[in-house]
């Protein structure tokens, strides 16, 4: 039961298909059910049949949890809710639950209408599969049985990206999904509490990156663009349609008119357009500077920025150009950039990491020829940028992370495997922990400390703190707690040796000293118990004692006159274990009398 | 655990309670009922106000008293800057609290007055709507005050000398309830400084508080980001229930009352006489059109004694029908015949049977002398306070109430003296479409209550009931809208006095969906406050808040509310203040105003109110139920203009309230004393016809009064602490445990014990007798000898003869008769016994 299991169906030493299956303390989760956009074959989707072979997958996964809405953490939803079968709870945020559907209809749509696909989700399982959607809000706790309890943290890598914070009985893991911890123009920072969970699940696609300022790569590309459409040129930007595009627009816009330009910027239209209202509607997720000033200006409401159409394609003279898909791998950015590659005057930026496979990862790596599916080859003579503008954390900001939540073991997925062992390092050298990277279906095993709750009865305690706090003070002095575990309904308590025998029913054991001292006094007994009791007040001062039929009881220690009138008498005194103290001080104070 | 109750106003509660050591303040009520003793301070100079005489009581001349007091209309206001009332500070020192937890903007006005200057150094926790739309709330009354502060008559200073003379005052002002505690709003930099102190949580957020309690706020159904508040502890759970709604949970409430048949010919006849809250709701589904005329009992048109002859003409005219109710009002204004009414001497002008007289039955013996005056004219005359606020608690009874039943009921055609002959201004407003009123029923927008949180507790605390339990919030929604068409289309303007927040979003969205179907789509809605902007802008940022209808509407996406497509389309306008260019530009009558503040003593409302009073064709009309409305109107008398009553007040009304305890099956119940049942009528079995409506539950309620501190029994036992993992092998069950017990931040852990641990400091646990060969070998380990058992009816007998020491070991205790000097031996055998081979237990 203390262990964690983790098993990476995708995103294991490879970015792109994230989905992690987690199991501890009897549950399975699915962390992210992503696509990878590099292959269009069944290694799309990631491995269901490693869950189950076959049957139904519901009764091997508690939940699924989806970290934001890009579809390489998201992709395989519809696949896994519609087609595999699986109908268990799915956790998104609001944001997320919003676009995701936009994004799965975007991509099915390209997959299916430009590539033919079949065996592909329809329209209708995509809205299927979002109806079984539960949202949920940041830092909402979420109860998704008895004892599986998920939490969600603000992540800005995306709108709605969060990081989620999973608990089963006294185990905890955190999964990030993609974070940023530098605020960007319309995104705040990662940030978590200190919850210090037994394993935190990280990406960690900017391993070795640390990243130079943030200023200087937006003058950078703004430079690039202006420089680029004062020649004439066209600039093509490949965006998804959400996230960076916003962020790019925004930079755009206040360029554009800080400089007062005249270039005409163009957004593809549709699902960009629309993607600006999503912004509009949930800006609470945006960053702080956006959400004071909305009322007065919506930064999503832009002036330069036009919707495209597709016959300004060959329009002569500068255009700026946002379209999608972000990597080039299909659809209207890539059919701009087949009409605009081969011109030299022209750029194209990319904004963001591409995956390998796709003409985007091509021209990256320097490729002057692109060849396509129907054998039609394109000469690159046009610019080719890379801008990393992608909001993933870099090294600095993954050790960030670490230092808020102090985790005990840290996993890495997300990433490339080279990266990963570098920053695995560095993470078990700086913090002393142990660091994982388990490969895709590698199944990596954490072994937790469990703590066990347990009830302690408040007269235990009292009593501990009245002798503690009656000690002289010394902060180092340990407090020691005895008392009786019990278990009752599978919960441990533990009791006042008094409570126990209560709550069972049964009387104490108890053991009694008796000792006798003789004593030579003449008179009835009667007199000889009056004396005694003279003398033990005597000594005893502030201590209960009372007499009847001639037995002296002091607290809960007996004493008794036996004997003739005129011969010795026995005293008899006698008490429990516990009044040891009392009662062989008594037996002390009788003894020197009678000597 | 104790509770402590610092505000007076059920409504604006503010309890602290104390508990494993914490002060937790619940709410932070503030209580403006007091601004109502005050003059109404006009943006613009008011020439009316300012030449309203000085009062000064009779017999006293009291040269500080000058300037503080003015009269209008025979009540007596004091001419200063309005003043509220705080929650009580002399029971509970602020700085003492270690958390203030607030339920919704309509309960956190008073924070600045607890957080700031009294040394306070907890932590304020609200939702985000909570703290951006009181921070609406707050700026926008300091905004009105601060604007008016200079252009008020002559006495804007504070008034203080009146406050000595309060027992020399009329009636309405002497009542009021501890006018010395009250105090001046605070400065906008005060106020920042106290929002600073929020920490935005979410529902069901689990806050932490010093270990010792978890806090988590839980939707509660009545407006945007509220929250009901659950405390818990590993063995206990408060619940606190503030401000809670079920309306966004039943869309469409309705009262079995309008299930009966009705005789066909009354179809049209839509009296809808209040109805008592008490009734039980089933769904419904009869078609829509009817849903109205099935409310009131058969009222045939003709029997009605008030209404003899020309009633065919109410009959098809919907809503200034006479109803039921004036069978009862009949009585009381029977002598008023054209001319022979003293009150109204020959062609009375103004129009006079409109008065609201909401409780003049209740109000007579108060006014013995010129009480015939009240009778018909009841808003010209002060009115003492104390009687006005009655009917906020009082159940009443079908017919009785005279609230939002405005229409000229006892009004023949042609026999009143203001209106001559055929007055064209009711009559020819033709049938109304009555089916389309329904398009406004009301389902509000906030995230539905859960329920679910706050079952099971040990103590429920409940407070912010409605205020005006006797009126059903949707068909005051229905009045309203038919109320502001009837005005509209006479020409007339609307005024709605309500907060910048709230309600309003309903009531912009119903409203214009019935002006639409009523044909007055081009009638402009104006919204005037200085954060009309910002408050209409952030309710459709705040999706996740809404209710899953609006919610749906994200996802499309448009915004939840379609205020912004109204002011897309430019039928909504809002505007910072009335002079604004940009509004006063575009205004232009007839139209309907929203604006503050609702108790109509400062803000843009007054100098409306004071621009339309003497216009008949204009209504105002009042929705929030927080200021009884007579007393809101009292200084701007006399007044021509209509006034409705229409309060919507979305809390749970005590019939709600009941239910929801019952299903909640809480241990105790604490509720304020106005809530409780009256003294001695416990166990009568729900309220009877005459009772006062009240919290009944089958478990101890508990009354609590302001300044009152209220013990309750929630009797701790148990601790939760955790076991290391490296005491995890120490643990069996049923033995005895030793453990280093580690304390920090009240969180308990179990270690295990510190390596030499001393014999003594383990205490003995004689559970059971000793096993009695363990025992004999024990004794011989420590050089006892050895023991003679010898068998006995009860046990065994050991006897060590060279000791002298008997043992009687039996099965519930064992006796042992020893030799002073040999027991420390035998105790430790008998230990060691023990130890070694423990009994079961």
């Amino acid at each position: 039961m203390p262990d964690i299991k983790i098993t990476p169906l995708g995103a294991g030493q490879d970015v792109g298909r994230s989905c992690i299956l987690l199991s501890m303390g009897g549950k399975n989760i699915m962390l992210d059910c992503g696509m990878h956009m590099g292959y269009n074959d069944e290694r799309r989707f990631p491995d269901f049949s490693y869950i189950v072979p076959e049957g139904p997958i519901t009764s091997q996964i508690d939940c699924v949890i989806i970290s934001h809405f890009h579809l390489d953490h998201c992709g395989a939803l519809p696949y896994m809710s519609e087609m595999i079968g699986y109908t268990g709870p799915i956790y998104m945020t609001h944001p997320t639950k919003a676009i995701a559907p936009i994004l799965l209809e975007d991509m099915r749509k390209v997959a299916v209408e430009r590539k033919g696909e079949s065996n592909f989700f329809t329209s209708q399982m995509i809205k299927d599969c979002i109806k079984k959607v539960t949202a949920v809000t940041l830092h909402q706790s979420v109860m998704v049985d008895n004892d599986l309890e998920i939490k969600a943290y603000y992540a800005g890598h995306v709108l709605g990206a969060a990081m989620f914070w999973i608990r089963v009985g006294s185990q905890s893991v955190v999964y990030t999904g993609d974070y940023n911890m530098t605020p960007d123009r319309h995104l705040g920072a990662a940030w978590i509490d200190k919850c210090r969970p037994d394993l935190l699940i990280s990406e960690s696609t900017y391993a070795t990156t640390i990243r130079d300022s943030k200023r200087c790569r937006e003058r950078d590309f703004l430079k690039k663009v202006h420089e680029c459409v004062e020649k004439g040129g066209k600039v093509l930007i490949p965006v998804f349609a959400l996230g960076r595009a916003q962020e790019l627009c925004i930079l755009l816009e206040t360029y554009w008119e800080r400089m007062n330009l005249k270039y005409p910027v163009y957004f593809a239209l549709g699902l960009t357009e629309k993607a600006n209202n999503y912004y509009k509607m949930f800006i609470t997720w945006t960053n702080q500077k956006i959400r004071k000033t909305f009322v007065q200006r919506n930064m999503f409401d832009f002036k330069h920025i036009k919707p495209f159409d597709k016959t300004y394609i060959d329009n002569p003279g500068a255009m700026v150009v946002f379209a999608t898909p972000g990597m080039l791998h299909a659809g209207l950015s890539l059919n701009i950039f087949k009409k605009w590659a081969p011109y030299e005057q022209n750029m194209v930026i990319m904004p963001g990491f591409c995956v390998q496979g796709t003409v985007g990862h091509k021209i990256l790596n320097g490729a002057k020829k692109v060849e396509f599916e129907n054998r039609q080859v394109v000469e690159v003579k046009m610019a080719v940028e890379y801008m990393s503008f992608s909001a993933h954390a870099d090294a600095k900001g993954i050790m960030q992370l670490i230092q808020y939540c102090e985790p005990k073991n840290v996993l890495l997925v997300h990433g490339e495997a080279q990266k990963m062992e570098f920053l695995k390092e560095k993470i078990e050298q700086e913090f002393k922990i142990n660091c994982y990277m388990p490969a895709n279906g590698e199944t990596c095993t954490i072994n937790t400390p469990t703590k066990v709750p347990i009830d302690i009865s408040l007269r235990l305690l009292k009593a501990e703190s009245v002798r503690y706090n009656a000690q002289p003070p010394d902060p180092k002095r340990r407090r020691v707690i005895h008392g009786i575990l019990c278990v009752k309904d599978n919960r441990m308590s533990l009791l006042d040796i008094d409570e126990v025998c209560e709550e069972i029913g049964i009387s104490r054991h108890v053991i009694r000293f008796t000792s006798t001292v003789r004593f030579d006094d003449s008179g009835p007994a009667v007199k000889t118990a009056e004396k005694l009791k003279t003398l033990l007040e005597e000594k005893l001062q502030g201590w209960s004692i009372t007499i009847s039929d001639g037995n002296i009881s002091v607290e809960s220690v007996l004493i008794k006159v036996e004997g003739e009138d005129d011969s010795t008498k026995n005293i008899y005194v006698s008490w429990t274990n516990q009044d040891e103290d009392l009662g062989s001080y008594i037996l002390g104070l009788l003894q020197a009398m009678v000597e | 655990m104790k509770v402590y109750c610092l505000s007076s106003d059920a409504a604006k509660p503010c309890f602290v309670i104390s508990f494993r050591g914490l002060m937790i303040m619940l709410d932070c009520g503030l209580s403006a009922q007091s601004v109502l003793s005050f003059l109404p301070l006009p943006p613009v100079p008011s020439a009316r106000l300012a030449a309203l005489p000085s009062y000064s009581p009779p017999h006293i001349n009291d040269p500080l008293l000058e300037g503080e007091l003015k009269e209008c209309c025979g009540r007596v206001f004091v001419d200063s800057l309005p003043e509220f009332c705080p929650p009580l500070e002399q029971v509970v020192d602020f700085a003492q609290l270690d958390a203030i937890l607030i339920s919704n903007y309509t309960c956190m006005m008073a924070l600045p007055f607890v957080t700031e200057g009294t040394g306070f150094k907890g932590q304020v926790y609200a939702t985000e709507p909570t703290l951006q739309i009181g921070r609406f709330y707050l700026e926008e009354l300091s905004e009105w005050l601060r604007e008016a502060g200079g252009g008020a008559g002559g006495g804007a200073g504070g008034a203080r000398r009146w406050k000595e003379l309060l027992h020399l005052l009329p009636a309405p002002l002497s009542q009021a309830a501890r006018p010395r505690a009250w105090r001046r709003l605070y400065s906008a930099q005060v106020l920042a400084k106290a929002l600073a102190r929020v920490r935005v949580v979410g529902y069901d957020e689990r806050v932490e508080l010093f270990g010792a309690l978890e806090a988590s706020p839980v939707s509660s159904g009545f407006c945007l980001g509220s929250a009901n508040w659950v405390l818990r502890s590993p063995h206990e759970k408060i619940a606190y229930v503030s401000g809670s709604s079920t309306l966004t949970t039943h869309p469409r409430p309705i009262n079995q009352v309008r299930a009966p048949a009705h005789p066909a010919s009354s179809t049209r006849y839509v009296p809808h006489a209040p109805r008592p809250i008490k009734q039980v709701r089933a769904p419904r589904t009869p078609p829509i059109n009817q849903v109205r005329a099935l409310r009131t009992p058969p009222h045939q048109p003709g029997t009605c004694p008030a209404h003899p002859a020309p009633s065919t003409r109410y009959v098809t005219h919907a809503h200034h029908a006479p109803r039921p109710i004036n069978q009862v009002r009949a009585p009381r204004t029977p002598p008023h015949q054209p001319g022979t009414c003293p009150a109204h001497p020959a062609p009375s002008t103004r129009y006079v049977p409109r008065a609201p007289r909401p409780i003049n039955q209740v109000r007579a013996p108060a006014h013995p002398a010129p009480s015939t005056r009240y009778v018909t004219h009841a808003h010209h005359a002060p009115r003492p306070i104390n009687q006005v606020r009655a009917p906020r608690t009082p159940p009443h009874q079908p017919g009785t109430c005279l609230h939002a039943h405005h229409a000229p009921s006892p009004h023949q055609p042609g026999t009143c003296p203001a209106h001559p002959a055929p007055s064209t201004r009711y009559v020819p407003r033709a049938p109304r479409p009555i089916n389309q009123v329904r398009a406004s029923t009301l389902t509000t927008h906030p995230r539905p209550i859960n329920q679910a949180a706050l079952r099971g507790a040990d103590l429920l605390l409940l407070a912010g009931l409605t205020q005006t339990p006797a009126h059903n919030p949707d068909n005051m929604l229905g009045d309203l809208c038919v109320h502001a068409g009837v005005t509209l289309r006479g020409g007339g303007a609307v005024l709605l006095p309500v907060y910048p927040s709230g309600v309003l979003y309903d009531l912009l969205e119903c409203l214009s969906m019935h002006l639409d179907t009523a044909g007055l789509s081009q009638i402009p809605l104006y919204v005037i406050s200085p954060v009309a902007d910002a408050s209409l802008a952030y309710s459709n940022i705040l999706a996740e808040w809404v209710s899953t209808a609006k919610q749906a509407r994200v996802y499309v996406p448009e915004e939840p509310f379609p205020h912004a497509a109204l002011a897309r389309a430019g039928r909504l306008r809002h505007a910072a203040r009335l002079h604004d260019h940009s509004f006063s530009e575009h205004f232009r009558t007839p139209c309907v105003v929203f604006c503050g503040h609702p108790s109509l003593r400062f803000g843009a409302a007054v100098h409306l109110l004071e621009l339309w009073a003497a216009n008949p064709a204009h209504a105002v009309i009042f929705t929030e139920p927080d200021f009884p409305y007579l007393e809101a109107l009292a200084p701007f008398q006399p007044l021509a203009m209509k006034a409705f009553h229409c309060p919507i007040d979305t809390s749970l009304n005590y019939s709600q309230c009941n239910k929801l305890v019952r299903e909640l099956r809480p241990r105790a119940l604490a509720v304020p004393e106005q809530y409780a049942p009256p003294r001695g009528a416990a166990g009568a079995g729900g309220a009877g016809a005459g009772a006062r409506a009240c919290v009944t539950a089958d478990v101890p309620v508990l009354a609590l009064r302001r300044g009152g501190v209220a013990a309750v029994a929630a009797r701790r036992t148990l601790a939760r602490a955790a076991a290391a993992p490296a005491l995890l092998p120490a643990l069996r069950p049923r033995a005895p445990l030793t453990a280093e017990l580690h304390v920090r931040d009240n969180v308990l852990t179990l270690l295990p014990p510190p390596a030499p641990l001393q014999p003594s400091a383990e205490p003995d646990y004689d559970l059971g007798p000793p096993n009695v060969d363990a025992l004999v070998r024990c004794l011989a380990a420590e050089g006892l000898g050895a023991a003679r058992v010898e068998a006995s009816p009860a046990g065994a007998v050991l006897h060590l003869p060279r000791h002298d020491a008997l043992l009687h070991v039996e099965r519930a205790h064992t006796h042992v008769f020893c030799e002073p000097r040999g027991r420390p031996a035998l105790r430790r055998a008998l230990r060691a016994a023990a130890r070694r081979d423990p009994a079961p237990l």
